[in-house]
């Protein structure tokens, strides 16, 4: 230990004396090139690390880890994502891994429940009850992935997991608000088709009175009110009167199809759904289509379940983390027996909140900035249902929105015209919300989520065969999914979580910008590669 | 607390000469830094029965306690404390009201227990050496915006209040009369004693029993009597003073 802080004042020495430099404006290399001379290939790594220029140019595909010489041993904790990526990559380098993982399955939060399974929740352990059927199951993790997750996308690829298209966004799924249109569910494409004809019956308005006058040449104007009018699909004279982009009033086929009656614009603005709900899928995270694998999102962690050599210990609970000199020592409990483990590097998925709990020789700085990442929470529902309703409705997949404790109902994007499917009951985001489903009894939450779905679908209660729910912030080992920084906790310590101190690396979704994506866990995992592959070129 | 923790040694000693404790694991390593972020080391540990490892993934190594959990430090605690208080999450007398967060997962994991793992739980928590945990430097903000958040997650920004070492003492003269002149406890009394407690715990219970949300159970009247006890701190400071008080009675850095 010694060692360390005289190690560590040496290297902020040089630190201090780098960061000076670096107001002059060096380039990169010019930088590290500097501080190769002054302290040495371990000096270029910690001011690598202070500064947080580490080359971000590699890719997934490729990380070039330093090839291991078969006697480096690692240990990681949690066999999240993000862990099983670190194992995946290490592996393929030529390092033996030992994953740690304290409940009875891997995987983390990418959790497909299925006929059986076990839903650890705490203090309400309970059983999956679909049916053993290959296309009922329900993923109550993450359930989809943007085309951009190129990350996530690179291990599919390379575990060979076939994907398939998932309807996020679906207009002719519902919107249903309790206060507004007398809470009857109306069809999301009624409101985008109403939302874009008010706004565009405004602009068109505008023109006419030269609001623009000053800012657009009369050409430009006219190119707007032209915008304008196809946007919003108005009338010659400029008046929205309803559209057919909406569907009609009557059978299109074989007759003139007539357009719904628009809502009173007044009516219109007191439902919350246009200012919210209507623009989720302008999130680029969200944005169509998006993907999922075939058969359940836990295919991934099937895919490196098969592909990984490396011992997996699950019930195995950490007890004690050091961080030595050269490596770590870990004291962990399995089958009422404490173990030591040594190895020379640690990577670290266990969650921040628990991981608080957990004796270890931190240092007080990297302690702060683990505990400043707060416990979030999520509220999941599924039901499997005894016919696919929801198909003879028009509706594929996709999302129904609600102002209720449920907030959101999804229709499954696979098995289509199956007899039976599961959808997502209850999607709920809202802090106090998910805090009063969970903290209902088992059989209540499916009934309230069942009176909610009612208001939605007709007869949907009896269509419901069984159901599961999953609270995030009560599931063993978990307590909790993705992070919550304090906002001014992030300038703090963000970038001391995402460490390393010593021969120890935090991954997982918990120190990205990208809490509860798989992509912010594959990056969490990527980055902290990136740096044990400085550190260990350094040492040698 | 010195000698509390002296009789937690001899009990363990006592215990595994009966040949009765679970195999205890040696750490070669010593921890040059006993008290960090997270506290001291305990060691040698005491190996958790499985049916109690879910208790230990909120109340963290050792039942030492997790304030990013909400979960309190347990070590310490007297047996007959701790069997009335999982008992009280068990039959909803605790933990059921509506503003109580932490309070509402203890119980749906208490409700879970039959009395044999309560049993247990005391049995294995008692013969853990008491940890002194945690010395945090944010603990009134850890203490005060749980508070606020369960209430109404108002966020209220809380600042950090100045102690005052002479009006928690003050203050705590009207505690002593239950809890004793060294916060040692008085099982005749039911008033657990109060030295070893997280000070973010301690400020949080005592926020909770002023708000009405620990203490309005009719079939716990030591309980109520906290209640009408936690009257007398008109204030956040008032609190800090006290909390602040007890701590340095465990710290024994008062005479």
């Amino acid at each position: 230990m010694q060692h360390i802080s005289l190690f560590m004042k040496i290297t902020s020495g040089v630190l201090v004396y780098f960061k000076n430099i670096s107001m002059k404006k060096l380039t990169r290399r010019q930088f590290l090139l500097k501080a190769a001379t002054a302290g040495g290939s371990l000096a270029v790594y910690n001011a690598s690390l202070a500064l947080d220029i580490f080359d971000s140019h590699v890719k997934t595909e490729n990380l070039q880890l330093k090839p291991g010489d078969g006697k480096t041993q690692i240990v990681i904790l949690g066999g999240g994502i993000a862990g099983l990526a670190t194992a995946y990559e290490l592996e393929k380098a030529g390092y033996t891994c030992t994953i740690l993982e304290a409940s009875h399955r891997i995987g983390g939060r990418n959790m497909t429940l299925r006929h059986g399974d076990l839903i650890d929740e705490l203090g309400r352990p309970n059983i999956c009850q679909f049916e053993d059927q290959p296309n009922l199951y329900f993923n109550a993790g993450p359930a989809r992935i943007p085309g951009h997750h190129q990350r996530t996308l690179h291990y599919c690829r390379a575990l060979n997991i076939p994907l398939q298209v998932k309807a996020n966004h679906n207009r002719l799924a519902y919107y249903q608000e309790q206060s507004s249109f007398n809470g009857k569910p109306k069809r999301q494409v009624e409101y985008i088709a109403d939302a874009r004809g008010f706004l565009a019956e405004l602009v068109f308005k505008a023109i006419n009175k030269n609001v623009f006058e000053e800012e657009l040449s009369q050409e430009d104007q006219e190119k707007l009110l032209h915008f304008a009018s196809y946007y919003g699909d108005l009338a010659k004279d400029g008046r929205y009167k309803g559209s057919q982009r909406a569907g009609a009033v009557s059978d299109r086929m074989l007759s003139h199809g007539n357009a719904n009656t628009p809502e009173k614009l007044d009516a219109f603005l007191k439902s919350n759904f246009w200012q919210d709900a209507l623009n989720h899928s302008e999130f680029y995270d969200w944005i169509e289509p998006l993907l999922e694998p075939k058969g359940g999102m836990d295919q991934i962690v099937k895919g490196f379940a098969k592909s990984l050599k490396s011992r997996v210990i699950t019930k195995a609970q950490v007890q004690d983390i050091e961080v030595l000199e050269h490596g770590v020592n870990i004291t962990y409990q399995h089958k009422e027996a404490l173990h030591q483990l040594k190895a020379d590097y640690c990577f670290n998925n266990i969650p921040a909140p628990l991981l608080v709990g957990i004796n270890n020789n931190f240092s007080t700085d990297y302690m702060n900035a683990i505990a400043a990442i707060k416990r979030k929470d999520l509220f999941k529902i599924g039901f499997q249902m005894r016919e696919r309703f929801w198909e003879k409705e028009g509706i594929y997949g996709g999302i129904s929105y609600t102002s209720q404790k449920n907030a959101q109902i999804w229709y499954p994007s696979h098995d289509i015209n199956a007899k039976k499917g599961i959808i997502l009951g209850a999607y709920v985001w809202n802090p106090d919300d998910c805090e009063y489903f969970a903290n209902l009894g088992l059989k209540e939450r499916l009934s309230l989520a069942t009176e909610c779905g009612e208001n939605i679908h007709k007869n949907y209660a009896q269509y419901i065969e069984s159901g599961v729910s999953i609270p995030w912030s009560r599931m063993n080992h978990m307590m909790g999914c993705g992070n919550a920084f304090d906002e001014e906790d992030y300038p703090r310590y963000f970038h001391k979580a995402q460490g390393p101190e010593g021969h120890h690396f935090m991954i997982g979704d918990q120190i990205s910008y990208h809490p509860g994506w798989q992509e912010g866990a594959f990056a969490s995992a990527e980055a902290a590669l990136l740096k044990f592959n400085a550190l260990i070129k350094a040492k040698s | 607390m010195k000698t509390l923790r002296t009789g937690f040694h001899l009990m363990l000693v006592c215990l595994s000469l009966l040949g009765t404790t679970h195999i205890t694991f040696a750490k070669e390593t010593q921890h040059d830094k006993p008290t960090n972020a997270t506290g001291k080391v305990a060691s040698p540990l005491v190996v958790i029965p499985e049916a109690l490892q879910y208790c230990t993934v909120c109340h963290g190594t050792q039942f030492k306690g997790d304030f990013a959990t909400g979960a309190p430090n347990l070590t310490g605690l007297p047996d007959w404390y701790l069997t009335k208080q999982l008992t009280a999450f068990k039959n909803k007398s605790r933990g059921a009201h509506a503003n109580d967060l932490s309070g509402h997962e203890m119980r749906a994991a208490a409700e879970s227990l039959d009395d044999a793992t309560i049993l247990l739980a005391v049995d294995t928590i008692t013969r853990i050496p008491y940890i002194d945990s945690m010395p945090t430097t944010h603990w009134q903000r850890l203490a005060f915006k749980a508070a606020q958040d369960d209430v109404k997650h108002t966020n209220k920004e809380s600042q950090t209040l100045t102690p005052s070492i002479n009006n928690g003492k003050k203050l705590y003269a009207t505690c002593a009369a239950c809890h004793g002149n060294q916060a040692e406890g008085n099982p005749a009394l039911k008033a657990p004693p109060l030295t070893g407690l997280n000070r973010w715990y301690m400020a949080k219970q005592l926020l909770h029993f002023k708000q009405g949300i620990r203490g309005n159970q009719s079939n716990d009247p030591a309980s109520m009597q906290m209640k009408a006890a936690a009257s007398i701190l008109k204030s956040n400071q008032d609190i800090v003073d006290v909390v602040t008080y007890i701590n340095a009675l465990n710290q024994q850095e008062l005479p």
